[in-house]
């Protein structure tokens, strides 16, 4: 089922079961949007406006592993697109296709283990028809990634700068720029003490710091978007806060532009706008997130705000 | 540094306690040096007066305290069976080992090394497979099985080289290497049969870890991973193994200088043993116990060197 492909409205809300459907048909600045005088609104936003505004645009994507059951889609019919400077969540349980999606966006699905049907423009690119050569030239240039395990992420045996600055070390960047970008980098995550920390190995960091020194990896490069993957679920409940607050404060103030995989909707709900409910391999429902919150329209997404009541109480005192 | 000054003292420990033990252990196997020095019809005074002579009518622990002593200042005592001191006879005999051993163990290194790191990255099932029965085949197979099979192929068949003709190194170094290659490379091939298969399952564990994904999501190609981050992980457990290996090799040289008919420590180990020689086996067997120990010792640090952790822990 391929409800959203070729359809130019982009993301709407889907319904299964046949619920009410459209009647979030647009999330706000997060959708595509196409309709003519939209477009128009935002070409005149930008100086050039000879390319799509979308820095990723997800149409149609399908993914089928291989050793899955014959109709058992890990991604069936994902469409959804992603402006500059916006932070978009993808919601759902395990097994919902979101780490999925991601993993088709940063161009980190392995090769040979699956089938990719679909589109995926990244800056206008098309994903899917990159050589490998190039696929990887994105990642870690184009498309920065943080992880969820903050202690699992890092080489033990490597330290910890020289792991920070590898982007920029595969790329040919000479050692004493790196070594200062990197200094950079750590500073910018909120590490205090950052160039002592250039030389620790991972075992000698907490994981607060450790999750912080991985998003000082992925945004070494500057690259154009940032996949977060629940990169908040293996942390204790103060550092999620000071986490998300850092994520919020890049996007705030350096206009980094955050895709942020979550099975937790009131994590998504302190740093994005905009989100989208998986299910099953399909996109439930969508919207901003504040709309979604107060009225959610699918019975997946109602279970999925109830479920974690006393988290979500203890969490909100310390915003 | 403290955990440096801890394994040192282990080391002197262990160390203690194998000499103790290889002493005892000559103790409480049967046979009598006595009666095979003078025979079965020597009367019961020479046995006696011998006895006194050679020391053997103290106590064990003094025996021990003496042997220790003087064998720390280099001398390990004299031979029963040729009345001579053990330093000396073990002087050329020492080297030819050593470098049948070191021979064989570089051999074991730069055979499994890279064949380890090929097939943990090859892709193809063909060639995996290959390696696979290869490698069964050669781990099966003990070192004086192939020593005996290259001895007959190279030696009488092919008529390569001629059996039972060492030459010491200081006569032709050509020759002398030359013939301990096969031996060398008969011990190296189980050996590296079973390091291949160890670094590669090593590798593949290592390139399954969540760094591996993290360095690719930032742009590393899988060789770069591999020799940037994954090899060195991969190498701890090989780096023990080898030590193991080595040790294997050591200990292996007994049996295969018997095959090659080598001048070594093996053979004058196993006639001193069939003579009840005691300082010389005592010592033989106290130098491969020390070799074994330092081996692993090496091991040890440089796994140190690999990983942080293990400096702490």
């Amino acid at each position: 089922m391929d409800q959203t492909a070729g359809e130019p409205a982009g993301v709407r809300s889907m319904d299964r079961h046949g619920e009410k459907e459209g009647t979030r048909q647009t999330f706000g600045r997060t959708s595509c949007g196409d309709s003519g005088d939209e477009m128009t609104d935002r070409q005149s936003q930008k100086n050039s406006g000879q390319q799509a505004p979308d820095l990723l645009k997800v149409s149609g994507l399908r993914v089928h592993f291989h050793n899955a059951a014959p109709e058992r889609y890990a991604v069936n019919g994902v469409s959804f697109s992603l402006k500059r400077g916006d932070t978009l969540g993808i919601v759902g349980e395990s097994g919902s296709g979101k780490t999925v999606t991601a993993m088709c966006v940063s161009g980190l699905m392995p090769r040979g283990k699956a089938d990719e049907e679909g589109s995926i423009l990244l800056d206008g690119r098309e994903m899917f028809s990159c050589s490998e050569e190039n696929l990887r030239r994105i990642r870690g240039q184009d498309v920065g990634v943080v992880f969820q395990d903050p202690m699992t992420t890092f080489d033990p045996l490597c330290r910890i700068g020289r792991q920070v600055e590898e982007a920029l070390t595969v790329r040919g960047i000479p050692k004493m720029e790196r070594r200062k970008r990197a200094v950079e980098a750590m500073g910018l995550a909120g590490l205090r003490d950052a160039e002592e920390l250039y030389s620790r190995y991972p075992y000698e960091l907490s994981g607060g710091m450790l999750q912080r020194a991985s998003i000082a990896a992925a945004m070494i490069t500057k690259p154009k978007l940032l996949i977060c993957d629940e990169v908040t679920t293996a942390l204790d409940v103060l550092i999620q806060e000071q986490i998300l607050e850092l994520l919020r404060n890049l996007n705030e103030d350096y206009g980094m532009t955050i895709l942020f995989i979550s099975h937790d909707l009131h994590v998504v709900k302190k740093i994005c706008k905009s989100v989208l409910v998986m299910e099953r391999g399909k996109i439930v429902e969508s919207g901003e997130t504040a709309e979604v919150f107060a009225r959610p329209q699918h019975a997946y997404t109602k279970k999925l705000i109830a479920s974690i009541p006393a988290r979500a109480e203890r969490c909100r005192t310390y915003d | 540094m403290k955990v440096l000054l801890r394994k040192i003292l282990n080391l002197m420990i262990a160390l203690l306690i194998v000499t103790l033990l290889t002493f005892l252990a000559l103790q409480v196997i049967p046979g009598d040096p006595v009666t095979k020095m003078l025979g079965a019809d020597a009367t019961a005074a020479q046995a006696a007066q011998l006895r006194t002579r050679l020391g053997l009518d103290q106590p064990v622990l003094v025996r021990y305290g003496r042997w220790l002593l003087s064998f720390l200042k280099g001398d390990p005592g004299i031979s029963y069976s040729y009345s001579m001191p053990v330093a000396e006879m073990l002087k050329g005999k020492l080297s030819v080992t050593v470098i049948l051993t070191a021979l064989s163990f570089a051999m074991t290194v730069l055979i499994s090394i890279p064949l380890g790191i090929l097939t943990a990255r090859s892709e193809s099932v063909r060639v995996n497979h290959f390696f696979l029965i290869m490698d069964q085949l050669f781990m099966a197979l003990p070192p004086f099985f192939i020593g005996i099979l290259s001895v007959y192929l190279f030696g009488i068949v092919l008529k390569l080289f001629a059996p039972g003709t060492y030459v010491p190194l200081s006569e032709s170094v050509a020759g002398g290497l030359g013939y301990l290659l096969l031996p060398a490379l008969a011990m190296a091939l189980p050996r590296s049969a079973m390091t291949v298969k160890m670094l590669r399952s090593s590798i593949r564990s290592q390139m399954a870890e969540d760094y591996v994904r993290t360095a690719r999501s930032r742009g590393l190609t899988d060789s770069q991973i591999l020799h940037r981050h994954a090899l060195r992980g991969a190498m701890v457990p090989v780096v023990t193994f080898l030590a193991q290996s080595a040790a294997e090799i050591m200990t292996g040289t007994i049996i295969i200088e018997q095959v090659f008919t080598i001048p070594g420590l093996g053979r004058l180990l196993l006639s001193s043993i069939g003579s009840r020689d005691f300082p010389v086996v005592q010592a033989i067997v106290v130098l491969m116990a020390v070799f074994v120990i330092l081996v692993n010792f090496a091991a040890d640090l440089i796994n140190m060197a690999i990983d942080p952790r293990i400096r702490v822990s």
